[in-house]
């Protein structure tokens, strides 16, 4: 089998189940999305279509399924009901875990064709006889399970427009590049072709590659034509060592015979399985300019109203003058039908049909290639000007995340060097009297930092995607969740287009299912005890993202139960996390955050959802640890709110920096509570620990000094400076010296010999060329 | 190989795509006609100089394949013209 082309199988394969998806749940919402639903038609039916060119009959089998089950929908009003859509979610799934395993071991499982009869019988269920009911298109490509016609690119709407109408063209128009004769001799033969768009790269031969060669070779080859990719340029400019040529190939061979002879130039190569009757089927799709006008005409002049009296006469003339127009542009066997049109809605509906597959003639190649999923991205037009180049493509740079840290850390090093100018600027006018100098060198410094902060924003952004990402996820989730729960809910998104550092982002699924779930599951009441409530029955779940300063804010909200305090401080007794005392003194708020409290659970029976008692404490560690901090309000009978603030990006850490015994250290910022300055008798001594009370709250305090193995102060100090901070959960009193400022810096960690040393999370640059440790509370108080 | 013999560009035996210069040049001082009687093998390199050369083409070549399948874009060419 050959590796590229299942390779492109399977991504293309992963990307449209997952659109399946998407569509399955809008089209939950609202059935009546026509666009929805003929997409999610195309998804399927593409990826049947290009499963049909490896030997995987479950997969073609389960999706041939789906795909007339959507079909009867999209054509015959089959209304779409929730076991439908389960259905159909469960064939999806099924499929991508073939998929994932075909990628592993290159072989579906052992079950897989049990599975996908029994699930395709299933899907087979909801509509009634799809033999005699599904339209032509659909009909023969049942025929031909394996080698299925590349249809995704017939307009759907088309196809829509009448099931009666002839069958629009699903095939490529092989005529641009055979003859006539070549292809009617084909036809006769009777046997079931692949169309093979062959495009070398233009540097194919200095790779020792001869195209002509390769293609020559290609087994049971009938027709060969080849095509300029650009213009041919005159011989005084032609380079001979660029390869220009298009080759496209006519061949009876098997897939796997054709994949095996392009398997050193798959990814130049487009195979394209022509279903019998394409030959003759290729014509009608050629409309000229002027034939195009002069139907357009006629339909024009049959949908204005005329006089009852003169009705059979504008019919007559229509219907005759496009039958002429198609019979001169040769199109014999459309006039022919055309001419057969007995009332004037169904000769309007003939034309419309003919022009709608003129207008895809021209693409019908491309985007059947597309569909057959192997490989060129633009249509193969000869003689148009540089095709070979896709506009729209939005253009990725992949860089490799080493060469990006450089990067980052350089900008680091700008932003640092940068701000010792306000030092020397300081310099020039205290040390050396040069106080105009002074100002210039401060006009200086004030362009030099406005370009580094937007170059630091500019790489900043690099690493930025939108929080969308993970949000999309979550529909189908909330979906199957909410359903085999038995509740109704809403799912409101917004703000998904904020953006915060990838790292952050990517750390962020995990603990936002676990929130997620926890409302459903406990937050969420059923409908009917909502109802009795006095609610809506389908309560509504929103996440929200929105940027506040330097944080992303994450919010769930839900309109349950909400979380009553009570309880919580029942249970957290109960399961042994607080003792009498705190039972007795703690607030509604502070009970409410006990349930982030490791081996807490609320639920009354355990389910398989949520309810086990890890959780919540493993959310709030892994938000903690992308330097987030999480929050919770809730109203009982009302809802909750939860609340995760992430740093935008985790390069650039805020410090304060303190002064002990004359040395300066970072602490990070978003530790910090509170800095107050305590006179000396206020400090009580409890046995040999320090303590002194803020606001009625006893806080344990110690000397940072001490901690750091720094000498005492020579004299004790009438007013000492503490810095309120929080650590593990607990508050604590740091005395310090002095108090600095709060700056940004980009924290390097400790490596080499220095990464042994405990109490400190790494080193970074100050202005004036100093560096300055910041300090790793956790660590140096334990 | 190609060679020329006059007003005639001839292509001997196995042509590979170091060829495809030598034959541009040939074409580019002009010729009248391209002999590909000889030819087995073509790289696509000479191809696409045949093609853009638009001259007669004197066959069949030896290759059966060639002759099947490339012939048909060629001008014939037709030896009374001599």
């Amino acid at each position: 089998m050959n590796d590229d082309l299942l390779e492109q199988f399977i991504t293309e394969g992963r990307e449209l189940l997952a659109e399946a998806v998407e569509d399955l749940l809008a089209l939950e919402r609202a059935p009546d999305d026509k666009e929805r639903i003929n997409r999610l038609f195309r998804s399927i039916h593409t990826v049947k279509g290009s499963s049909g060119l490896f030997d995987l009959p479950p997969i073609t089998r389960l999706l041939h399924a789906g795909e007339d089950m959507f079909q009867a929908v999209r054509e015959r009003g089959l209304k779409l009901t929730p076991d439908m859509v389960d259905a159909s979610l469960a064939a999806v799934d099924l499929v991508t875990r073939w998929i994932d395993e075909l990628e592993r071991t290159e072989i579906l499982p052992a079950d897989a064709g049990a599975l996908a009869t029994g699930l395709a019988a299933r899907l087979r269920t909801y509509f009634d006889n799809p033999a005699t009911a599904a339209p032509a298109g659909i009909a023969r490509a049942g025929v031909a399970p394996s080698g299925v016609a590349p249809s995704g690119a017939a307009p759907a709407g088309v196809a829509a427009a009448s099931a009666n109408a002839p069958v629009p063209s699903e095939t490529p128009q092989l005529d641009r590049w055979f003859s006539a004769a070549t292809l009617a001799q084909l036809a006769r033969s009777g046997e079931k072709f692949h169309l093979i768009v062959y495009q070398p790269s233009e540097s194919c031969f200095f790779k020792g590659e001869d195209p002509l060669h390769l293609a020559l070779q290609t087994p049971n080859l009938a027709a060969l034509a080849w095509a300029w990719r650009n213009p041919c340029a005159p011989l005084s400019e032609l380079d001979p060592y660029q390869c220009n040529l298009d080759f496209f190939l006519l061949s009876s061979a098997t897939p796997e015979a054709l994949a095996a002879n392009f398997r050193y130039a798959a990814q130049d190569v487009t195979f394209l399985p022509l279903p019998p009757g394409s030959f003759s089927a290729a014509a009608p799709v050629a409309l000229p300019d002027i034939t195009r006008d002069l139907l357009q005409f006629c339909t024009d002049m049959l949908a204005h109203d005329a006089p009852p009296a003169e009705q059979p006469g504008r019919f007559a003339a229509a219907r005759r003058v496009a039958a002429n127009a198609l019979r001169a542009a040769g199109l014999t066997e459309a006039a022919v039908q055309l001419a057969e049109a007995d009332s004037p809605d169904t000769c309007r509906q003939s034309i419309a049909v003919l022009l709608a597959t003129g207008a895809a003639a021209r693409p019908a190649i491309g985007s059947a290639a597309e569909s057959a999923a192997t490989g060129i991205d633009t249509p193969a037009e000869p003689a148009a000007e540089a095709l070979h180049e896709a506009p729209n493509v939005r253009k990725v740079l992949r860089v490799d995340k080493e060469k990006f840290d450089v990067l980052m850390n350089l900008i680091g090093e700008l932003v640092v060097a940068k701000n010792s100018l306000p030092f020397l600027a300081k310099r020039a006018d205290e040390q050396y009297g040069a106080r105009a100098l002074a100002r210039e060198i401060k006009d200086e410094y004030g362009v030099i930092d406005r370009i580094a902060q937007e170059l630091q924003g500019a790489v900043m952004a690099v690493s930025m995607m939108p929080v969308g990402q993970v949000f999309g996820r979550f529909p189908r989730l909330v979906r199957d969740l909410a359903r085999k729960l038995g509740k109704q809910v809403d799912l409101v998104i917004t703000g998904e287009d904020t953006e915060a550092d990838k790292n952050v982002i990517e750390t962020l699924f995990d603990p936002l299912l676990h929130m997620v779930r926890n409302s459903l599951d406990h937050g969420i009441e059923p409908p009917d005890e909502r109802v009795a409530c006095g609610k809506r029955p389908s309560a509504t779940l929103t996440l929200a993202a929105r940027q506040d300063g330097d944080q992303a804010v994450i919010e769930i909200i839900d309109d349950g139960r909400g979380i009553d305090p009570a309880m919580i401080k029942r249970k957290a007794y109960e399961r042994g996390l607080i003792d009498e005392t705190r039972l007795a003194t703690i607030s509604d708020q502070d009970a409410a955050m006990l349930i982030f409290a490791a081996g807490f659970s609320t639920a009354e029976t355990i389910s398989d959802v949520s309810g086990r008692g890890v959780g919540m404490d493993v959310v709030r560690a892994a938000v903690e640890k992308a330097g987030g901090a999480i929050t919770l309000s809730s109203v009982k009978h009302q809802g909750t709110t939860l609340r995760l603030s992430l740093p935008l990006s985790m390069a650039v850490t805020r410090v304060m920096t303190v002064l002990v015994e004359g040395r300066l250290f970072g602490i990070p910022m978003d530790l910090v509570l509170e800095t107050v300055k305590l006179p000396a008798h206020s400090i009580t001594r409890i046995k040999n620990a320090k303590a002194f009370l803020l606001r009625d709250q006893i806080i344990p305090l110690r000397h940072l000094n001490r901690l750091l193995h720094l000498p005492d102060p020579q004299q004790t100090p009438a007013e000492i400076a503490v810095l309120v901070v929080r650590t593990g959960g607990q508050l604590l009193g740091l005395g310090i010296s002095a108090f600095g400022e709060v700056m940004e810096v980009i924290l390097k960690p400790m490596d080499g010999v220095l990464a042994r040393i405990a109490g400190y999370s790494g080193t970074c640059l100050l202005g004036d060329g100093k560096v300055l440790l910041v300090l790793d509370l956790k660590e140096l108080i334990a | 190989m190609i060679e020329r013999d006059g007003k005639t560009i001839l292509l001997l035996g196995h042509c590979p795509v170091e060829d495809a210069d030598t034959l541009l040049s040939f074409v580019h001082d002009g010729a009248d006609v391209i002999d590909w009687t000889g030819c087995t093998l073509l790289h696509t390199a000479c191809l696409q100089v045949l093609l853009a050369a638009r001259l007669p083409v004197a066959g069949p070549p030896q290759n059966p394949a060639l002759a099947q399948f490339l012939a048909p874009y060629f001008v014939p060419y037709t030896a009374t013209e001599i």
